[in-house]
């Protein structure tokens, strides 16, 4: 342990040295200072609030991210052009302490520069809230607190697996579908046109939605329904809804389609079971208007909570989970390349991680590209290799989509311990721990003083 | 023959440099077979190209034999045992240019796990044998040559190795560097230390080597005994000091009558080094003490003549070198 810290500390010297620390520094703080003002809110506190942690934060975790593959990449590919690595092996040093002192040596800085970034937008944000009064309602209508933590809940999606797999029978058996598509094509059409089907309500009609709680509500929490819709009226006109909670009473409320609006639920909505049972009923008869809530985010029960201290730490703590993968990656990249080469394949693959949303998608679709029904191009239309180059990438980056700490603290969604845990255990635990044994095996077989290096 | 088992064995090393596509490129060591014995001062020759430093590199683990195997006391020279036993001062100075003197030796100090009392015990011992010990406290980057040769060597005895390997040794120095540095190898061979230099610099080579091996072409074309190799055997030479000189010719008459053959009488001359050192010394012993660099020194640091070495084997200081 102790010649990976002397290697790490090593490490943190030549950061400071070669003014990388500094520079860096004086980057960050300029990014948190000098970004808020150039960007104008919507004139509430709680856009201010949210322009500080998703453009500020955000533009620090984008910085500090290419940064620290930068900082990595050369952490071992300069010092074995410059021969000083060379020396360091000569000791009695396994390679593995080498790399892992170095990824210390890396994440430590990162990780003050993020504190001290993260500190001063904190301390901007609270600046923000007690020069404002607390905006309960945004420009958009939304119960938006900026002291608050929201839990999102998503209703319970229904099993259409079984229903695809008949339509798809049926559409086959009646010539309806395309000869062209492939069932991978023709069950991704199935299941959107499915998902629409469960969330349009036409005048009259109801629709009931499941809403399972991780947990009791606290007592300091309030309970909210959140909705959206749009509706078939080409004119933005209000369209009258009956809310159904449980066993209680129709509540009928009035709103504006494509507008976000919410409703306070009593703590004795919930069922015995932990259970919400949700229920519209589109009562817009005059004119007849459906209603449509076109994505899945827009209905959801939400748990509130006040102060965002916990929550922001959490985020900031995801946020360093992310960098420290990505020391790793760049680590990894300069024990087997020279510095320009390290590095380009350390941004590529960054970039990769980045379409991770993209890739998912087409892996789990099996659609390509969808300009319109009869032009999609199937997966499985192209060569094996391509095939499977998509589903290990899906199979790699999947699990990493679930954490986007800036977005859900601009959205005050709350975090959470166990889903904090879960990313540091991902990013750190796993996946910089798979990257960090390859990077020491390959560096152990790497030749490290051949000529022209 | 030495019957100690070898420190250093190479057995018909090849070392093929390829490009990024695996074709050969090179052939930098093109077969050699090597035996290096415990307290040798070995010297490795050869012109620019002939593959010594990349012998040297194989040795050290930094290069991978193409062919052939490498042990460095019977093991593998990526062991870390071995690394832990040996020095290397490289022919450039490889160190970190922001770290100063103290720091540097600090470093290595800690990568070879030294307890922090011995780690500063030893650092202070080798500054003041570098001749170093008023610089501690400057960045290793605003060194002279010099100065980053006497540093260099400093990290490299620091862990009081058993197999010292020089690059270049004496590179960069000025005469009196030269041979403080001579000098010291050979006190350190002298505490049984097993030494392998390579060095374009004949005179040294044969001032402090026993063995050598000329390398040429990635081929060891001759090596053996320095002294036996250079012996001219056909040749005898008389020297007489404070010779009477109206003695001489009579001397050469009766030298000629019994050989047959006029001897060749001369006035050996000294070496410039000698020459230079001499009047150094001369200048020093009337001037000042100031220096800006490095000092004069080069006395073994106290920790490196103890009997034995920090792990404890048992030194062979009158070890046998019969080859």
């Amino acid at each position: 342990m102790g010649k990976i810290a002397t290697i790490a500390r090593l490490m943190i010297r030549t950061g400071i040295h070669s003014r990388v620390f500094t520079a860096l520094l004086f980057l960050v703080l300029i990014t948190v200072i000098g970004l808020p003002l150039t960007i104008k809110g919507d004139g509430t506190a709680a856009g201010r609030a949210q322009i500080v942690i998703e453009y500020t934060l955000g533009s620090v975790a984008t910085l500090l991210a290419i940064t620290v593959v930068w900082m990595a990449c050369g952490a071992v590919s300069l010092e074995l052009t410059n021969h000083q690595l060379q020396l360091v092996l000569t000791k009695p040093v396994h390679r593995f302490q080498v790399w892992l002192g170095k990824w210390l040596g890396i994440v430590a800085m990162t990780g003050i520069l993020l504190l001290i970034a993260g500190t001063v937008v904190f301390f901007m944000l609270s600046h923000i809230v007690r020069t404002s009064h607390e905006e309960q309602v945004s420009s958009a209508g939304r119960h938006r607190a900026i002291t608050v933590t929201r839990q999102s809940i998503t209703p319970q999606s229904a099993d259409v697996e079984a229903q695809v797999a008949e339509r798809i029978r049926a559409m086959r058996k009646a010539g309806a579908a395309p000869q062209a598509m492939t069932d991978a094509q023709l069950a991704y059409q199935v299941r959107a046109n499915l998902r629409r089907e469960a969330s349009t309500l036409t005048p009259r009609q109801s629709r009931t939605w499941l809403f399972t709680l991780p947990h009791p509500p606290r007592p300091d929490q309030t309970m909210l329904l959140e909705f959206r819709f749009a509706s078939s009226r080409v004119e933005r006109q209000p369209v009258t809804v009956g809310w159904q909670v449980g066993s209680m009473p129709e509540r009928m409320e009035t709103t504006l389609p494509e507008t976000g609006a919410s409703l306070v639920l009593p703590a004795n909505a919930i069922a015995g079971d932990g259970t919400v049972h949700i229920t519209a009923i589109n009562h817009q008869i005059d004119p007849p208007t459906t209603i449509v809530f076109e994505e899945e985010s827009d209905l959801k029960l939400i748990l509130q909570s006040p102060g965002i201290a916990t929550n922001y730490i959490q985020s900031l703590l995801l946020i360093f989970g992310n960098l420290a993968l990505l020391a790793a990656l760049g680590l990894t990249a300069g024990c087997l390349f020279s510095m320009p080469t390290a590095s380009f394949l350390a941004l590529f693959v960054l970039l990769v991680m980045n379409m991770s949303g993209y890739i998912t998608e087409m892996a789990q679709s099996g659609i390509v590209t969808q300009a319109h029904a009869g032009t999609a191009i199937g997966l499985d239309e192209y060569p094996l290799v391509v095939r499977f180059v998509f589903n290990a990438l899906n199979v790699i980056l999947q699990p990493l989509q679930q954490f986007t700490p800036v977005q859900h603290l601009a959205e005050n969604e709350m975090t959470g311990w166990p889903m904090t845990l879960r990313g540091l255990g991902l990013y750190i635990g796993v996946y910089s721990v798979i990257i960090g044994a390859i990077g020491s095996w390959l560096f152990n077989r790497r030749e490290t003083a051949l000529p022209g290096r | 023959m030495n019957t100690l088992a070898p420190v250093i064995e190479l057995k018909n090393v090849v070392k093929v440099f390829k490009d990024f596509w695996g074709r050969p490129k090179a052939r930098a060591v093109a077969g050699i077979d090597l035996n290096i014995h415990p307290g040798e001062v070995f010297g490795l020759l050869g012109p620019n190209g002939s593959g010594k430093s990349t012998t040297l590199k194989m040795i050290l683990g930094l290069l991978h034999p193409t062919a052939g195997s490498i042990r460095i006391f019977g093991q593998p020279p990526n062991d870390v045992g071995v690394k832990s036993r040996l020095g290397y001062m490289p022919e450039e100075s490889y160190l970190y240019p922001y770290l100063t003197a103290e720091e540097t030796l600090e470093l290595y100090g800690r990568l070879l796990d030294l307890p922090a009392s011995e780690r500063r015990a030893r650092a202070a011992q080798l500054l003041m044998m570098a001749g170093l010990a008023h610089t501690g406290r400057r960045a290793v980057g605003e060194f002279s040559k010099g100065m980053a040769r006497r540093i260099s060597l400093a990290q490299a005895l620091l862990n009081d190795p058993d197999l010292i390997l020089l690059d270049e040794p004496t590179a960069g120095l000025d005469p009196i560097g030269c041979r403080q540095f001579k000098d010291l190898i050979l006190k350190l061979a002298a505490r049984g230390k097993t030494i392998v230099l390579c060095s374009h610099l004949l005179a040294d080579v044969e001032d402090v080597c026993d063995r050598i091996a000329i390398m040429y072409d990635g081929l060891i074309y001759a090596h053996g005994d320095i002294r036996t190799m250079l012996e001219q055997r056909d040749v005898c030479r008389f020297t007489i000091h404070q010779p009477p000189m109206d003695a001489v010719p009579e001397l050469t008459a009766i030298l000629e009558a019994k050989l047959g053959r006029k001897p060749e009488v001369d006035h050996p001359s000294r070496t410039l080094e000698e020459l230079f050192l001499a009047t150094i010394a001369q200048a020093q012993a009337r001037g000042t003490n100031e220096h800006s660099g490095a000092q004069p020194a080069m006395d073994l640091a106290p920790f490196l003549n103890d009997g034995a070495p920090a792990d404890g084997r048992a030194v062979t200081p009158d070890h046998a070198r019969t080859t």
